[in-house]
């Protein structure tokens, strides 16, 4: 499976060492991977901290209740197949939720038990990078990152606008998917609901070889890992854990969230990654995200707060599997060349949605999101008529290349 | 004397068979089944209220019914006053203020859907599949023991509109129960309120049609053991 990353450049000038790990921690999980493999996942190590201090540990009664009726193994999904405009190719889509060209809306659940990582830096002894605790110098607003993600647009509902239609009151992902799909919707009770719990945090030491931290931006240290080690220990050790000890399956869409920590690829002259989703494993397949939540500034306000985990969520709700074709679209949004699938999000990324106040006061920054009849082509079935939820994209993609938008 | 005896207990046998012998005919209208009560599904709880197999269900005269779900997870939702229009996504007569009944266990269809109505004389409701198009709409009635009837089918038109199936029993209350499906494979669809024909007096039960013949022919072996003593 290939991953779906969002992404942004930006030198980093950083002096990476190679120093051994050597911190004690309650609960340690070393893997036998020989020095000098790479991705050295045993670069990683992680421990399981107590669920304290996250402001909302799990499901309410009335969730998991409404959640009894499903439990088939594989995560609610449904499948279209269009022919697109563009070449007259056929296209199978499948998205999360039910399908909305059926009749009998109503609501889906998914799981999200969001993991907070707390990231130590062998580099940087004394730092520490936690979602659970304000950031420094007031970057948050005296916030929490696992309290801002909750009180968010994405997990609470908000009452959207798309296109000068009311979708809301809804999630944003749930938003995106009634604008998207507006003229089967129609106000009906027809729901893409993602249901937020906060398991545990679970800190991670990352050894010198795989990560750095910087002192730059609001929070004066920001800090990058490797990220196909970072990978190679999301698949072989984070995953099976949280599977074997908080009862993550196929069903549920798990995400680790990580404060002002991004990832390079391979060297950190290749940087910045700030969110990918995922997809492993046979029969019911796993899907996963981890994602950033910057306060530090350093990307701009493109991808400041919630814009990374839209952007992530909402790719992962219209492409779960990350394997949805499309006819081939691009140089535009963060890709430079020319990408065939349905990432709702990379032909957008750098476009805000406009800004929206949460319930905690909060003023969050999430991104567009294209429309399905923006990658297939044709009419649009969304609000407006229009290809994105903002209006941004008033026609469907140009194939590539040269790619851009009509 | 034996042979009276033997006579007799003929005559009741054919009393009573004749009232078994059932005709029964499909109805694709709800004026054709001429319905004098009804199931509101509405009953059945809050709308996506989900319903488990065996549910008992009362009719507007106060009968007792039962629903079975025979699919999927053996359970149904139930749609609480279907709003209007564009928000009810089920059309036609199918649409705003009525409770539906919707074969879907969240994950797919859970059809078929039956009811046990214990002996009455007309059956019917309006059903759509979830999935737009052209379907076909299956309807099997069973006599008061419960044994397979009759069955017939109703097409849709193309724009998958809901379709009327029922049946009715001309020669009285004999059927017993009903099974309403789909004949593709979904088994995924919503029936609306389930209009009944019902006797106006409380239809007999089998045990106290053949007592009644028994008795009746008795009378007649009495009567003529009277004449015959004359």
């Amino acid at each position: 499976m290939m991953r779906k990353v969002f992404s942004l450049n930006v030198s980093i000038l950083a002096v990476m060492s190679f120093a051994t790990i050597a911190s004690a921690q309650d609960v340690v999980f070393n893997l036998d991977i020989p020095n000098g493999t790479p991705p050295d996942a045993s670069q990683l190590q992680f421990s399981i901290l107590s669920a304290s201090g996250l402001p909302y540990h799990g499901l309410t009664a009335d969730q998991t209740a409404s959640l009894a009726a499903s439990g088939t193994g594989y995560l609610q999904t449904f499948t279209i197949t269009g022919t697109a405009a563009q070449n007259g190719g056929s296209y199978s889509t499948t998205m999360v939720g039910r399908n909305p060209f059926l009749r009998g809306k109503l609501p889906t659940h998914t799981k999200v038990p969001v993991f907070p990582l707390v990231l130590t830096f062998n580099s940087d002894p004394g730092t520490t990078f936690d979602p659970r605790v304000p950031s420094a110098n007031n970057c948050t607003a005296g916030h929490t990152v696992t309290e801002l993600l909750q009180n968010s647009p994405l997990f609470t509902p908000y009452p959207f606008t798309s296109n000068g239609v009311n979708v809301g009151p809804a999630q944003y992902i749930d938003a995106f998917q009634r604008s998207e799909f507006w003229s089967l919707i129609n106000g009906a009770n027809y729901h893409t609901i993602m249901d937020l719990s906060y398991p545990a945090a679970i800190g991670i030491t990352i050894g010198t070889s795989v990560g750095f931290t910087q002192n730059i931006g609001c929070t004066g240290k920001v800090g990058f890992i490797e990220i196909n080690a970072y990978e190679n220990f999301i698949q072989t050790v984070l995953i099976p854990y949280v599977k074997t000890n908080y009862g993550v399956d196929a069903t549920q869409f798990p995400m680790f969230l990580q404060s002002n920590v991004y990832w390079y690829i391979n060297t950190p002259s290749v940087c910045c990654v700030l969110g990918y989703h995922n997809a492993i494993g046979a029969g019911p397949i796993q899907t996963y995200s981890p994602t950033a939540w910057d306060s530090s500034g350093i990307f701009g306000a493109v991808a400041q707060d919630g814009a990374v985990a839209t952007h992530e969520i909402g790719e992962w709700a219209n492409d779960p599997y990350v394997n949805n074709p499309t006819p081939a679209w691009g140089h535009i949004g963060q890709v430079g060349g020319c990408q065939g699938n349905l990432e709702v999000g990379d032909p957008l990324t750098g476009t805000q949605f406009p800004p929206l106040v949460g319930v905690n006061g909060y003023t969050y920054h999430m991104q567009e999101l294209a429309f399905y009849n923006w990658f297939i082509g044709g009419p649009s079935l969304g609000t407006g008529g229009k290809y994105s939820n903002n209006g941004t994209f008033k026609g469907f993609a140009k194939l590539c290349p040269p790619g851009g938008t009509n | 004397m034996i042979r009276k005896l033997l006579f007799t207990g003929a005559l009741t046998v054919l009393f009573t068979g004749s009232v078994f012998a059932d005709v029964y005919s499909p109805v694709l209208t709800p004026g054709a089944l001429g319905a004098n009560d009804a199931i509101n599904f509405q009953q059945l709880g809050p709308d996506s209220t989900t319903v488990s197999s065996g549910v008992a269900l009362t009719t507007n005269t106060g009968r007792l019914a039962h629903m079975d779900v025979f699919g999927g997870a053996n359970t149904a939702l139930a749609i609480r006053d279907c709003p209007a229009a564009p928000s009810c996504s089920w059309t036609g007569a199918m649409g705003a203020g009525d409770g539906l009944v919707w074969a879907f266990d969240g994950t797919g269809g859970s059809g078929p859907l039956g009811f046990r109505l214990g002996g009455v004389s007309g059956v019917g409701a309006y059903v759509q599949a979830d999935n737009p198009g052209r379907f076909q709409v299956s309807l099997q009635w069973f006599d008061l023991g419960l044994f397979l009837a009759g069955s017939t089918t109703v097409n849709s038109d193309a724009a998958g509109d809901p379709v009327f199936i029922g049946v009715t029993d001309l020669s009285g209350a004999g059927i017993g129960a009903v099974k309403f499906d789909l004949t593709d494979s979904t088994h995924d669809f919503a029936m609306d309120t389930l209009l009944l024909k019902v006797p106006g007096a409380p239809v007999p039960e089998p045990a106290s049609l053949f007592l009644l013949g028994g008795i009746v022919a008795g009378l007649g072996f009495l009567k003529r053991q009277k004449l015959a003593g004359k």
